[in-house]
């Protein structure tokens, strides 16, 4: 009872300090639909740019675009509160596609295979983000 | 890391392997591509944390609602 009751006052006596990364690591962004379609179209780019690997011109203005989806969802999912889980895969997602776009800007020809391979990471990247967002809670209609 | 995200990471960390072999990518592109391999992990590891977050999440909602339900 004694143990108890010091644990109870410690938590008390420390304000949230003690349990707020507790209560942190459970609050979670909701559902937002436009973030989860800015990781559908980079998801979809990838997929049609992967099958068309046989065109340079192709596949280097998807990678352009997908450049600028990338750039638009790290900027949109920045300032949204309560998203640091979702922050640090999208950033990393942004960084696959300003390598593939820089890649394409500097080097005259892509092997096809870095083209297949690359494609296919960032749309398997952007399922598992999808995936794991789409999950979240949607906004209550209460 | 859930075991099918696995399984595909290991397919294609094997499929950049062998073509690197066969010639078909260059030094710097191969480089490149195992960067990527990582920062894929990465993302699973980090999805897949945010994924049993959102489950804890929901557990303890249901069961805030259930109390508040029988208040």
């Amino acid at each position: 009872m004694r143990i108890f009751i010091a644990a109870i006052s410690f938590v008390l006596l420390s304000g949230c300090t003690v349990i707020q990364p507790f209560i942190d690591k459970f609050t979670i962004a909701q559902f937002d639909e436009n973030e989860y379609a800015l990781v559908n179209k980079i998801r979809t780019v990838a997929d049609l740019a992967g099958q068309r690997c046989d065109d340079q011109l192709t596949s280097k203005l998807y990678a352009k675009s997908l450049y600028h989806y990338g750039i638009e969802l790290k900027n949109y999912s920045q300032y949204i509160p309560k998203n640091e889980q979702t922050k640090k895969p999208v950033e990393l997602l942004y960084k696959m596609t300003v390598d593939v776009n820089d890649r394409y800007n500097k080097q005259e020809t892509v092997s096809k295979t870095y083209c297949e391979l690359k494609y296919k990471s960032i749309q398997q990247s952007a399922e598992m983000i999808q995936k794991a967002i789409g999950n979240r809670p949607r906004p209550s209609v209460w | 890391m859930i075991a099918t995200e696995f399984h595909v990471l290991a397919l294609q960390a094997d499929q950049l392997v062998s073509e690197y072999k066969e010639g078909k990518l260059t030094a710097d592109e191969y480089k490149e591509l195992v960067q990527n391999m990582n920062m894929m992990q990465a993302i699973s590891q980090d999805t897949a944390n945010l994924e049993e977050n959102i489950v804890y999440r929901n557990m303890i909602v249901n069961a805030i609602n259930i109390a508040t339900a029988l208040a």
